[in-house]
């Protein structure tokens, strides 16, 4: 009885302080502008820090819910810090490149992530993000949150409804990645023994990355979660190499899109590097609590955070009040 | 007719006996079914090793350096930033009364109110201000951004020196879409 209390003690903790801590920046969100009316200036460090501990939490449910960074940040930091959206897309671009070049090394080494794989996909992704980031920029800011807030939905149902399979049956490879030679071999830890794989669908995910790089683009949001469902339920990889693959694709994906950003100066310093700091402190943590908290339980508080920013993102485009 | 896949793959015998030696003739059939194997279903050998392969682990390595350094740089400009070593343009107090604005127009005012230049510091203008604390941080920012097109042009060698002309090209294609983008050629904005 001991070990469950403390079980969903740690299961539950940082989800529960995650989903309390938009309720808090809301109250400090209100605070702070009844003090800005009373004549008086928030101090400039409250919003940084409230940030660091934000994105240290949300490293914490990245790594236990298997979702990255970047789609938790935008809807939730330009839901309820004072930061325009052009800086959180910039930043959100930024967290989720740097979560990417560090889970990539170690990935590659394992071979669990395959440059073969993700090459191809990479250079259609990242040609179509760049054109993301410009049409997003361009666009009204209303729009842009409302489509965001839309997509987080979308995302929301694809989470909940998506399959995964871990070992998906690919009777043969199709053509193109025949000619391409994506296909391998790794060592399934949990087997203890090696795991041929290839793909097909080729073309139909190439076409699908199409979307996928413009939306991470457009919006600042790391792919993740449509590359792992195309890479694993359409071209077959198995659930291991397509997360792997994914989690590495992005380091390619988010640096087009982040350098337009950069170049537009949608980069503030004192948002980005608390950011960075917070994410990767949470993601550190969250891997060592992994081993004992439920992963399916925190995926259902990912969904309900995700859930709560895009009906926040869609009220705050259409300039709604927000009911909750 | 034999089965093309038990002369590939031969089952495996659950008596210690030895293999018998094909002849000339079904050798010759081997190495073909072999060849017609791969082209019809190419893919990893039995038992081959899941080792990555070198262009792989090449960039696997180029990516941990980049990292790294980038990272390190980053914390140690933000530290000058943030304990004032080095006077940032825009005062750290100042910055909540311009992060709420759109893009263009932060540049704009914090160009008016702080910087005094012709123009607003857009693409890479940053080169230009890294005597500012807060522009510095962009150089940990910048070298985080390039490292990925320095390991696609760490890896091309291999690529080539393997005759992967396919990849080899996806490579130099991919270094041109990232430089486009880093150029600051492209642009878009409100």
């Amino acid at each position: 009885m001991q070990r469950l209390f403390s079980f969903v003690r740690i299961a539950s903790a940082p989800g529960l302080l995650l989903l309390m801590l938009p309720q808090a920046l809301m109250g400090a969100q209100e605070a702070a502008a009844t003090a800005l009316e009373a004549g008086a200036a928030t101090a400039w460090w409250v919003w940084p820090l409230a940030l660091f501990l934000m994105t240290f939490f949300m490293g914490i449910l990245a790594a236990l819910g298997g979702v990255g960074g970047g789609v938790l940040y935008v809807p939730i930091v330009s839901g309820f810090f004072p930061f325009h959206l052009d800086f959180v897309r910039g930043a959100g671009l930024l967290v989720a490149l740097c979560g990417a070049l560090a889970a990539g090394p170690g990935f590659l080494r394992m071979n669990l992530a395959s440059l073969r794989l993700a090459m191809p996909l990479a250079l259609i992704a990242s040609a179509c993000a760049i054109g993301g980031a410009m049409v997003g920029l361009a666009l009204p800011t209303s729009i842009v949150q409302t489509a965001l807030g839309a997509t987080i939905l979308g995302i929301v149902l694809l989470m909940i409804t998506a399959r995964k399979s871990t070992f998906p049956d690919v009777p043969e490879s199709d053509r193109l990645s025949s000619i391409l030679g994506i296909y391998g071999v790794y060592t399934e830890a949990s087997l203890g023994q090696t795991v041929n794989w290839k793909v097909h669908r080729t073309l139909p995910g190439l076409l699908l990355f199409i979307g996928i790089g413009f939306a991470a683009g457009m919006f600042g949001l790391g792919a993740g979660w449509a590359n792992v469902p195309v890479l694993n339920l359409l071209m077959g990889a198995p659930l291991k190499i397509s997360v792997a693959t994914s989690k590495f694709l992005l380091s390619i994906t988010d640096t087009s899109a982040a350098w337009i950003y950069l170049n537009q100066g949608c980069v503030i310093p004192m948002m980005v590097v608390p950011s960075l700091l917070g994410i990767m402190a949470g993601s550190f943590i969250g891997v060592r609590i992994l081993r004992v908290a439920k992963p399916t339980f925190v995926r259902w508080i990912v969904i309900a955070m995700l859930l709560f920013s895009g009906a926040k993102a869609i009220t705050k485009g259409l300039d709604l009040p927000f009911i909750i | 007719m034999t089965d093309y896949r038990d002369l590939v793959n031969p089952p495996e015998s659950e008596e210690d006996e030895e293999l018998p030696i094909p002849t000339d003739s079904e050798a010759e059939e081997i190495r073909f079914l072999s060849r017609r194997r791969e082209e019809v279903a190419p893919g990893p050998e039995p038992g081959e090793s899941a080792r990555a392969s070198d262009e792989q682990l090449l960039y696997a390595r180029i990516l941990a350096g980049g990292m790294y350094l980038g990272l390190g740089v980053l914390l140690a400009t933000f530290l000058l930033y943030l304990t004032g070593i080095i006077g940032p343009a825009v005062p750290i107090q100042e910055l909540p009364n311009y992060w709420t604005l759109p893009a263009h127009e932060y540049l704009e005012a914090i160009n008016h109110e702080f910087l005094h230049r012709d123009g607003i510091v857009v693409g890479w203008g940053w080169t230009a201000v890294l005597n500012r604390g807060d522009y510095l941080n962009f150089v940990g920012i910048a070298l985080l951004a390039l490292v990925t097109v320095v390991c696609y042009l760490g890896i091309l060698p291999t690529l080539f020196r393997k005759r992967d002309w396919i990849y080899g090209t996806i490579a130099i294609l991919e270094v041109v879409i990232l430089t486009l983008a880093a150029s600051g050629i492209v642009s878009a904005g409100h």
